[in-house]
């Protein structure tokens, strides 16, 4: 369709996602997913299944959709392969490529194949890298550990200097030290241009990114910071027996809470109203009533993002 | 598009990695010298020793079979399963790039271990002719004859499956593909239509001889291109990345 004369062409995002499906035979994947993303850090959060890696598989070409559409800067990923550009430096979350090879080994060659890249004025060397992710250079690849895998995953993602940054679940396996540590060298190592997607199952890594959130839920976003209110919301944790009736302590409390059990005990309230004495009152009477034992309660007040992505993820105590 | 630079960082990378591979070693060279020595110095009863020449074609048959079939088949199983080939498709390199490289990588290790077998059989006796030039070609066309099927097994079945296969296939290809043994007239001229004994007689060809091709060179050369075409066309259909 010719634009109208005079009017302003529209801007070419590094990333843009226009009614994207990708739907796997055996039923699962993406659906209807329309987002435009610019030069910044994106979280993507969802829980395992929920269509992350197939998402940002997608957009690094590795995966054809089955409807809608996916462009880089105008064009199809496909095109950019063809033309031998390369835009997208991606981790995946999957695979051990080349385990016979040493760390050191797979970057030089890697760092070779880019020389003549175009965007290898900005790219980082070798070297640095290995440095700055200190990765061990003699061990195999098949030898690294879960940890350093990540890391040199994430070097490979970032040796050629592309444009857009693809990092799927790179905290996956790491303790909290290790996640915020790896969140803390991507801050400084990843050129302020760049267009970045990060993907993690891990709400407490939000605290690390400091970004647009993305929340994908069955395949379909479920929320997106840059379009959603955000409002601040407080958590009232808890440990007790498992299988609390949670739909009797929902009906207890002020109407607007969310409910769940993280794991086997241990619960989770949270609400966007202010949890107050008389709020923990209610919901510690409702455990005396029925006879639980309660252990280390706790309130918080949490960012505004995490806490409805939270309220959106998990499970609610309603019926 | 095929950017020479990077399909030559590729094969260089490629080939690295499996030079480096013991197993590889065992298959490509130790195994393709003992069977020189034992060709060309003892008989199999009834019947009598192998001019050396021979034992050198046979050889050099075995050792472009076991790097364009086995082993190809065996690394790129095992990559597949590992996600290196998913890891591939995000570098700058296209599909294509990938499996030329692959191809000239297999195509180097024949050559390296050729080189190998060739100082052997110098030791062992063999006089060169100027056909000898034509034995990188020969071995050129016998790694594209396998090629594709070593890459049509590898991206089908699991990679376990495939070291099983492939050398299974090895084997049965050195005992009753007509490259050890001969067989009566009937067999030999059935044989003379799948890659391994075409690829002898083209070997022989090129190390017994000044590089004269008669008739039959001729057609055991389209046998090879024939079966090339097949092989790479039923994988590039089947082919699964991961």
């Amino acid at each position: 369709m010719p634009a109208e004369p005079g009017e302003p062409s529209e801007p070419v995002f590094p990333i843009s996602c226009v009614d994207l499906s990708l739907i796997y035979p055996g039923g699962g994947g993406i659906s209807g997913i329309n987002l435009d993303f610019g030069p910044a850090t994106t979280a993507i959060v969802g829980n395992n299944g929920a269509g992350k890696s197939t998402l940002l598989e997608t957009i690094a070409g590795l995966r054809t959709p089955t409807g809608g559409q996916i462009t880089l800067f105008g064009q199809n990923p496909g095109t950019w392969r063809s033309t031998g550009a390369h835009k997208v430096g991606v981790a995946l979350q999957s695979g051990r490529p080349y385990p016979s090879a040493t760390p050191q080994a797979l970057l030089n060659y890697l760092h070779e194949l880019y020389t003549s890249s175009p965007n290898r004025s900005g790219a980082p060397t070798v070297d640095f890298l290995v440095e700055a992710f200190a990765l061990t250079t003699r061990t195999s690849i098949k030898n690294l550990s879960g940890g350093e895998l990540q890391r040199l995953k994430c070097a490979a993602a970032l040796i050629a200097g592309a444009p857009i940054v693809i990092l799927d679940e790179p905290t996956a396996g790491l303790d909290p030290q290790g996640r915020r540590d790896l969140y803390e060298v991507l801050t400084i190592l990843v050129p302020a241009e760049s267009t970045v997607l990060v993907s993690t199952h891990i709400l407490e890594d939000l605290e690390s990114i400091n970004s647009r959130v993305i929340a994908l839920k069955d395949g379909a976003v479920a929320y997106d910071s840059s379009v959603g209110p955000r409002t601040s919301a407080f958590c009232l944790t808890f440990t007790s027996r498992p299988n609390l009736d949670l739909g009797g302590l929902y009906n207890a409390l002020p109407e607007g809470v969310g409910i769940s059990e993280k794991i086997n005990g241990q619960y989770s309230i949270t609400s966007q109203l202010h949890i107050d004495a008389a709020f923990i009152a209610t919901a510690m009477n409702f455990c005396a009533q029925i006879g639980a034992e309660v252990l280390d309660v706790q309130v918080r007040k949490l960012g505004g993002v995490i806490a409805e992505v939270e309220d959106l993820l998990l499970d609610r105590g309603e019926q | 598009m095929i950017s020479m630079r990077r399909l030559f960082i590729q094969t260089k990378w490629e080939f690295r990695l499996n030079a480096r591979n013991f197993e590889q070693a065992l298959l490509l060279i130790i195994i393709p010298v003992l069977i020189l020595f034992v060709l060309t110095n003892t008989t199999i009863i009834g019947g009598q020793s192998n001019p050396i020449s021979l034992g050198f074609a046979t050889v050099l048959t075995v050792s472009t079979f076991a790097a364009g079939f086995t082993s190809l088949a065996i690394a790129t199983a095992f990559e597949r399963r590992s996600d290196t080939l998913v890891f591939l498709g995000t570098t700058s390199l296209t599909r294509l790039e990938v499996v030329l490289a692959k191809s000239a990588g297999s195509f180097l290790l024949a050559l390296f271990a050729g080189t190998f077998t060739l100082v052997a059989a110098l030791l062992l006796g063999w006089i060169p002719a100027t056909g000898a030039l034509l034995i990188p070609i020969s071995i050129a066309l016998g790694v594209f004859s396998v090629s594709g099927f070593a890459y049509l097994l590898a991206g089908t079945v699991r990679a376990e499956a495939v070291l099983a296969i492939a050398n299974a296939v090895f084997l049965f290809v050195l005992m009753l593909g007509g490259v050890l043994f001969t067989f009566g007239t009937g067999t030999t001229h059935v044989l003379e239509f799948f890659p391994p004994l075409a690829l002898k007689h083209v070997m022989e060809a090129s190390v017994a001889t000044s590089g004269t091709a008669d008739a039959s060179i001729i057609s055991a050369v389209l046998v090879l291109i024939g079966w090339g075409v097949i092989g790479h066309v039923l994988a590039s259909r089947f082919f699964k990345w991961r």
